[in-house]
């Protein structure tokens, strides 16, 4: 059961997470732990990681100029965005914490490469860390008004007489009710009407602003939503109707059935669906008590394995039992620059439509995607690729001690790597793959260790496997 | 709980299972051939201890259909441009295409200039167009839009996609039947029950450890096998897939190409023209590949929409016409057993917005070309764009899209059943094809 918590609610195994979940003494304890973020100190690694992309908190003018004058593009502040986001999930020890921002990445998805709204992705990012273990309510308010959502889905261009309706349309469709809540596309003219007035200086800084002047008035009805909006200055009534539907029942659903995905399988259970809905609407859209029931259910419990780690999560998890020491990259070729092209899908939140990577299995389950992952566990565990920045771990310091017979030097890589025992089929799979027999004794100068190419092919084989690629 | 760093010495285990593994596996070996002989189709034994040629039932030189998806929902009226209908510029007073400025012009419809690497093709009468299709009903959800559109099956709730159903008609479907080329993530056209491949480029098909000159690498796919074999759900079909075709595909990919066509360098063309390169080396090894599906674009333009001059409408579609129109001539005389087709999620609102943009709409247009086409014509019934013709602003659908795609089916893919692949539809061919 530890496993399958740091499996599904964290963000994969390894040394400091197995010593986390002993300490707390129980799983649900280690949850409350969790839930509690700031009650856990965070690893060094860290702050190191935010420390070598120190220019992520430029101010969003800056990282504009800085494209402008060609000295820093775009493209290179969002590969480091999703760089960094992938190197503190490998490192954190607050990993629900991590692991929900992700999850609200995705829902209330911005491209770390968007037209515009790169500028403030960071800071949104952050934004919605501040938010991802408190209540969908607050985090609803403070993504929709931020100036990332307002550039991205051309919000900041509505004006008085004339409003754009594409944030409008998703955050009925995509970061609310869902297309079940039975709006109207009278409703979708509303709903933008209600958020016109978020807008960003276009003009100076390009910092976020409220501009009444954009703000079109009249009176708007959504979903049982009903205001006079006569006030040129309509904050009031968007954060009014921002809650509104934050605390509409198709929302919850709608976020009930996400949560299932992401955290027990993709059957997500009617039953189960209402009472994670109805324990989000009975506090107040706070998302613990709906993660506390969500673990408490026997869904839960029995769904270890059934979901597909996605490519940036098979790499998390692999840095995370391989454990490479990564260093400030000082090159493109640096591990921590490099990696966002190790994984062969599309580079951390750079996924182009509005509606954010898919929770569900299948879109994760190509051939290609395979062969893909196949050769980042070989590359990483033989140190092939990244080559700077970085230092593998050799495999001695892999083993406990030797010499060791096979079958439990198996045995020991399963409980490290897979956080689990060997298995005949495990062990088979392994004396294929390494041309060795279980009884075999392994000493430094065995061929297993002392030819690199088997070492890799044994190591290779454990992750290339359904243990390390589902969650 | 296990706890990795201090692993207990576990029970002496019993010596030989990997023999005993080998027997079991051998065993299912010979039924998987047995069956695999009982059907006819001499698949090849991906797992096997040597490399074999693969000998199977698939139809070489066949007919293939190239699905290009134009994502985000491309504006029908910016691309096949109703110029007579005076509805069309009074709703655009500062992006619609100028009447002067368009290519393949009759009285009622043109080209955006965009298109012009393609008129060789029209003039040919190898291209065609079709206005105001789309789905019955309008869905302005690019996410639901695209869904219903690439399942096409109202009758079922099953996600299973048309070129799933497609290909699955097939006696001697391979995994390669149903090919998505740019990128690694199945669209919902070709996902359901008959695996199919879904890869960045050919050149991401090299499984480590199983090179041609690897002594292991029989043991490396043994040990895959056994890794696999149990693996119920979609990445046990997508690990077994994956070692299926990565011999297949990847001497595809490794094979020297040099295209008779100069595909376009910059982008947004760039892209589109090695997918389409990448398709015609598919197309020429002949391997028994039916259906190709790619993705262009964002075409999803709330805002600046831009002119003939400028703008992301105009550079895309000059991309997509110069990719394409390289891929058919990359193609030579393998040109005619090639047909392609473009779809899109939904067209855009006749009316531009306060953004100088077109928001989400409903009618749209397709491109069709190559073989079987009969072109240099605009089809379709054009319902108008006058106040009362259109529905919440949007241009009405007068031709259900699956008449298109069923009318390609039905004329280059004539043993399958249009009712199966297509349920539901009442069969109206427009007499695209030949």
């Amino acid at each position: 059961m530890g496993r399958h918590y740091l499996n599904r609610l964290g963000t994969g195994l390894g040394e400091q997470a197995y010593a986390d979940l002993r300490a707390a003494g129980s799983p649900r304890a280690w949850l409350e732990r969790q839930l509690d973020p700031a009650s856990i100190p965070e690893a060094p690694e860290v702050a190191q990681a935010e420390s070598w992309f120190a220019d992520q908190a430029e101010p969003a003018g800056v990282k504009r100029d800085r494209n402008d004058r060609r000295e820093k593009p775009a493209w290179q502040y969002a590969r480091d965005f999703g760089n960094l986001q992938l190197l503190r999930r490998a490192y954190t020890r607050r990993v629900v914490l991590e692991n929900m921002t992700d999850f609200w990445a995705n829902h209330l998805h911005i491209s770390a490469q968007g037209d515009l709204a790169w500028m403030h992705r960071y800071d949104y990012q952050t934004v919605l860390r501040r938010h991802a273990l408190g209540s969908f309510e607050d985090l609803l308010v403070a993504a929709s008004t931020h100036p990332a959502m307002s550039l991205w889905l051309d919000n900041w261009r509505s004006t008085r007489g004339s409003i754009n309706e594409n944030q409008g349309r998703e955050l009925l469709e995509l970061h609310t009710v869902g297309l079940v809540g039975g709006y109207t596309e009278q409703m979708v003219k509303d709903s933008a009407v209600l958020l016109s007035g978020w807008d960003v200086d276009h003009k100076g800084d390009w910092e976020g602003l409220y501009n009444p002047e954009n703000h079109a008035t009249g009176p708007v009805s959504v979903l049982g939503f009903t205001h006079p909006n006569a006030d040129p200055d309509g904050r009031a009534a968007c954060d009014a109707y921002l809650r509104h539907l934050a605390r509409h029942p198709a929302t919850a659903r709608s976020i009930a059935t996400k949560l299932v995905l992401r955290f027990i399988d993709d059957q997500p259970r009617p039953t189960l669906v209402k009472q994670l809905a109805a324990v989000y609407l009975a506090n107040g859209t706070q998302i613990a008590p709906v993660l506390r029931a969500l673990v408490a259910s026997r869904s839960f419990r029995t769904s270890a394995g059934a979901k597909v780690r996605t490519p940036h999560e098979d790499l998390v998890a692999t840095i995370r039992v391989l454990r490479p020491r990564i260093e400030k990259p000082t090159s493109d070729e640096a591990f921590a620059t490099a990696m966002a092209w190790t994984h062969g899908s599309i580079a951390a939140y750079q996924w182009p439509r509005p509606d954010g990577p898919p929770e569900r299995n299948d879109p994760w389950c190509s051939p290609t995607r395979m062969v893909n992952s196949f050769n980042f566990h070989w590359a990483m565990t033989a140190g092939w690729w990244p080559r700077e920045g970085v230092t593998y771990r050799t495999p001695a310091e892999f083993l406990p001690r030797l010499p060791m017979r096979f079958d439990l030097l198996v045995d020991h890589l399963c409980r490290t790597l897979l956080g689990r025992r060997s298995t005949r089929r495990l062990l088979a799979m392994a004396c294929q793959a390494a041309d060795t027999t279980p009884r075999e004794v392994i000493d430094a100068d065995h061929r297993v260790l002392s030819q690199g190419w088997l070492w890799v092919r044994l190591v290779g084989a454990l992750l290339d496997s359904p243990e390390h690629m589902t969650r | 709980m296990n706890e990795p760093e201090t692993p207990q010495l576990p029970a002496p285990r019993e010596p030989g299972c990997c023999e005993e593994m080998a027997r079991t596996e051998g065993l299912s070996r010979r039924r998987f051939l047995q069956a695999a002989a009982a059907t006819g189709v001499a698949t090849t034994a991906v797992f096997g201890d040597t490399v074999r040629q693969t000998a199977y039932a698939a139809t070489t030189g066949g007919n293939v259909l190239v699905v290009l998806s134009l994502r985000g929902g491309i504006d029908g009226l910016g691309m096949v441009v109703p110029h007579g209908d005076p509805g069309y510029a009074a709703a655009r007073p500062s992006i619609a295409v100028p009447t002067r400025s368009l290519v393949a012009k009759d009285e009622m419809f043109g080209l955006h200039p965009s298109l012009a690497p393609l008129q060789g093709l029209w003039d040919a009468g190898r291209m065609a167009a079709v206005h105001a299709v789309g789905l019955e009903m309008p869905n302005r959800s690019h996410f639901s839009a695209m869904e219903e559109i690439e399942d096409a099956d109202p009758l079922s709730r099953e996600r299973v996609g048309w070129v799933n159903r497609m290909v699955g008609l097939d006696a001697g479907v391979q995994p390669w039947s149903a090919m998505h080329v740019n990128a690694a993530m199945t669209p919902t056209m070709m996902a359901g029950p008959v695996a199919t491949v879904a890869c960045r480029d050919l050149g991401s098909f090299d499984v480590p450890g199983t090179g041609s000159d690897d002594s292991l690498a029989p043991r490396r796919r043994r040990s895959l096998r056994w890794a696999w074999r149990a693996e119920r759900g979609p990445l046990g079909r997508a690990a077994r897939t994956a070692m299926q075709t990565s011999a297949q595909l990847g001497a595809v990919g490794a094979a020297a190409y040099e295209p008779a066509a100069a595909y376009p360098q910059d982008w947004p063309g760039k892209p589109l023209g090695d997918a389409l390169k990448d398709t015609a080396r598919l197309v020429k090894a002949d391997i028994g590949v039916q259906v190709v599906s790619l993705d262009y674009g964002s075409f999803d333009h709330h805002a600046n929409y831009g002119t003939t001059e400028w703008g992301p409408m105009q550079g895309n579609l000059r991309g997509l016409a110069q990719a394409v129109d390289a891929f058919f001539r990359d193609l030579g005389p393998t040109a005619d057993r090639v047909t392609l087709v473009t779809i899109s999620e939904f067209g855009r609102r006749v009316k531009e917005n306060g953004s100088r943009g077109l928001d989400h709409g409903w009618g749209n247009a397709m491109l069709v070309m190559g073989g079987g086409v009969r072109g240099g014509r605009y089809l379709g019934r054009w319902p108008g764009l006058g106040e009362g013709s259109l529905l919440d602003g949007d241009l009405a659908v007068t031709t259900d899209y699956r008449q298109v795609l069923g009318e390609v089916l039905t004329r280059r893919f004539p043993d399958r059943s249009i009712a199966q692949v297509f349920p539901g539809l009442s069969y109206a061919p427009l007499g695209l094809l030949a």
